[in-house]
């Protein structure tokens, strides 16, 4: 088992978490959506896993970089 | 190339409910479409009655059956003539496009006579002397069928008449060039209209139909008092026997046609062009009917642009240029119909690393003597601290010098958002490409409806706080409405195309054999030699 650090490409506002902790995800399923210059821009699981942590919040500003979930695969 | 392996699923309900919003938006595109073609049919009592062929006709005649034929500024003069989508026409009274003629590329324009009987339109002289600009670009000979009441009167604007002279400088520079032009004089050319078969190499004059003067009966009346009969004053026989300025006589529309398609095949036209030989290439593996479900209606949604460039490139097959790198702004080398070509795209905004990527793609297309197509998809150039730290105004300005000063031929799609610099950087029209044509879902402007009124939203509250008031909120609701819906019916395809900022709408289900024409032709016109003079061709 390793731990997988998800981190937001892109500088935005967290407009919609879509997974919740201990979810099984699919490879390129989205943990949440940015909102960004007027896209809807997914955060995505890399690989398969289950979802251990998510570090942020609906409305909260992330920037590029930015860990904000962690995925055990 | 590396074959692509698409992810896409055509059994999700996404991919159904973006193909039934797709698929809305041609079937309105070819509504509009189809009004033209309607509204002209009415007259075709009075053509049969005259002996005379339809405008549509002629152009099918003239045209070299089964062979492509593309289109321009379709939509040009919609929204213009009237505010109302419902009833607005588009087309301003002409029918143009790239086609072929006794297997010569030519353009050809077709005055449409059985639209207020080819009177020009508020936006007919910008499109002709666009065909122009295509013509003197691509080496095109020029070919226009001549039927038209001349201006409306009472539309006059002194504008359109000062620039309406742009048409015959262009025709002067296209003789001077080496590039003929010919007119075919179905109907009346008069007054500014009748420079047309005067500034052109060949006149080909319809007997009985055919008319061109300065002034017509009505006008000479006024001017002189003098009492003229039509034929007299104008008429084909007149200029083939006195007044010369008839080269070749026919009976009727269809023989003039004919003249015409026998006059092309004496120009040795494609003696000094090289052959491109055979160009081997398969067809893409994914189903290119698929890109109607493939792109969401709202532009908000992102997806991988690459899904699309599989559905119209050779065998689906690409190089991906730096995919891990700056990877919102996807770069490609494929081919399409065999012809090489650097595409660009956009899976999201463009970032600091997006933009000098870019940047050096062009710079790469351009050494290798490549197009570059761009896929026109961007909400813009990212905003905020660390993207200025990061020098986005550096990068992107870079990446508008190269969209400016690349020597390749440039090939625009607007395929979803393009928005404030985005659209520069992307080629927009502004950056003259060679061809640029819209997809009916996209939408063009400086900022997204919502973006503006958010702003001015902003602006007005921290205004209001700086002067100690209380912000009206109904005002404030009201006035951010008006601001969004006056942004998005600007930024709207239908809008922006029947102005003339791109050269077209497409299905996107054509994408394919419309780059694949606008390739060719961009080929074939970088390696024609034209035999060019200073003066133009004389009419003595």
């Amino acid at each position: 088992m390793a731990i997988l650090d998800i981190v937001s490409e892109v500088t935005g506002t967290v407009w919609r978490i879509e997974a919740r902790v201990g979810q099984q995800l699919t490879p390129d399923e989205a943990v949440l959506i940015i909102e960004s210059m007027k896209m809807e821009i997914p955060v995505c699981a890399p690989e398969a896993g289950v979802v251990q942590e998510i570090l942020v919040k609906e409305a909260e500003i992330v920037h590029e970089g930015a860990l904000v979930a962690r995925l055990e695969v | 190339m590396t074959r692509f392996e698409s992810r896409l699923d055509i059994a999700s309900p996404g991919f159904a409910s973006n193909r039934e919003d797709m698929l809305h938006l041609i079937d309105t595109l070819t509504e509009v479409r189809n009004r033209a073609e309607a509204l002209s049919e009415k007259r075709r009592p009075r053509f049969a009655e005259r002996g005379q062929l339809t405008p549509r006709e002629r152009l099918q005649r003239l045209l070299d059956p089964g062979m492509p034929f593309l289109e321009l500024y379709g939509l040009a003069n919609f929204l213009v003539d009237t505010t109302d989508r419902a009833a607005s026409i588009p087309g301003a009274s002409v029918l143009a496009g790239i086609g072929f003629v006794s297997g010569l590329r030519v353009l050809v324009l077709v005055d449409d006579s059985g639209i207020s009987a080819g009177a020009a339109t508020p936006t007919s002289g910008e499109k002709v002397e666009a065909c122009l600009d295509v013509a003197l670009r691509h080496k095109l000979p020029f070919v226009h069928l001549v039927e038209s009441a001349g201006a409306d009167l009472f539309a006059y604007k002194v504008e359109s008449w000062a620039h309406a002279g742009g048409m015959f400088y262009r025709h002067a520079l296209l003789s001077a060039a080496g590039i003929p032009t010919i007119t075919v004089l179905h109907g009346p050319a008069t007054a500014g209209g009748a420079y047309m078969p005067g500034m052109s190499d060949y006149v080909i004059g319809v007997q009985g139909r055919g008319r061109a003067s300065l002034g017509g009966a009505a006008l000479v009346r006024a001017a002189t008092g003098e009492v003229s009969d039509e034929e007299e004053l104008a008429g084909t026989d007149m200029h083939a026997t006195v007044s010369g300025l008839v080269e070749y006589t026919a009976e009727n529309d269809a023989q003039a046609l004919q003249i015409t398609r026998e006059l092309l095949t004496h120009l040795n036209w494609n003696e000094r062009c090289a052959s491109p030989g055979a160009r081997a290439f398969d067809e893409p593996r994914y189903d290119p009917d698929e890109i109607a479900g493939l792109v969401p209606a709202d532009y908000r949604k992102p997806y991988d642009v690459r899904e699309l460039i599989a559905r119209f490139v050779d065998a689906s097959a690409f190089e991906d240029f730096k995919p891990r790198y700056g990877v919102s702004t996807v770069c490609v080398q494929a081919a399409i119909y065999g012809n090489p070509c650097g595409i660009i795209g956009n899976n999201g905004p463009i970032d600091p690393d997006g933009a000098a990527k870019a940047t050096q793609f062009m710079q790469l297309c351009d050494q290798a003597g490549a197009p570059v197509i761009f896929l026109s998809n961007t909400t813009g150039y990212m905003v905020g601290r660390e993207y200025e730290r990061a020098g986005m105004i550096k990068h992107g300005s870079k990446m508008i010098q190269a969209v400016s000063n690349i020597r390749v031929p440039k090939i625009t799609l607007y395929i979803g958002a393009s928005f404030g610099a985005g659209n520069y950087g992307m080629c927009g029209i502004g950056y003259d490409p060679d061809f640029l044509f819209t997809w009916p879902n996209a939408t063009t402007g400086v900022m997204g409806g919502e973006q503006a009124a958010l702003t001015m939203d902003q602006v007005a509250r921290s205004g209001a706080q700086r002067r100690g008031q209380v912000v009206d909120e109904d005002a404030l609701r009201r006035q951010s409405e008006q601001l969004a819906k006056y942004f998005n019916n600007q930024s709207d395809a239908f809008y922006t195309s029947g102005r003339m900022l791109d050269q077209g709408m497409i299905d996107p289900r054509d994408t394919r054999r419309v780059l694949g024409f606008a390739l060719e032709t961009c080929w074939e016109s970088r390696h024609r030699e034209l035999r060019a003079n200073s003066f133009g061709i004389a009419r003595m």
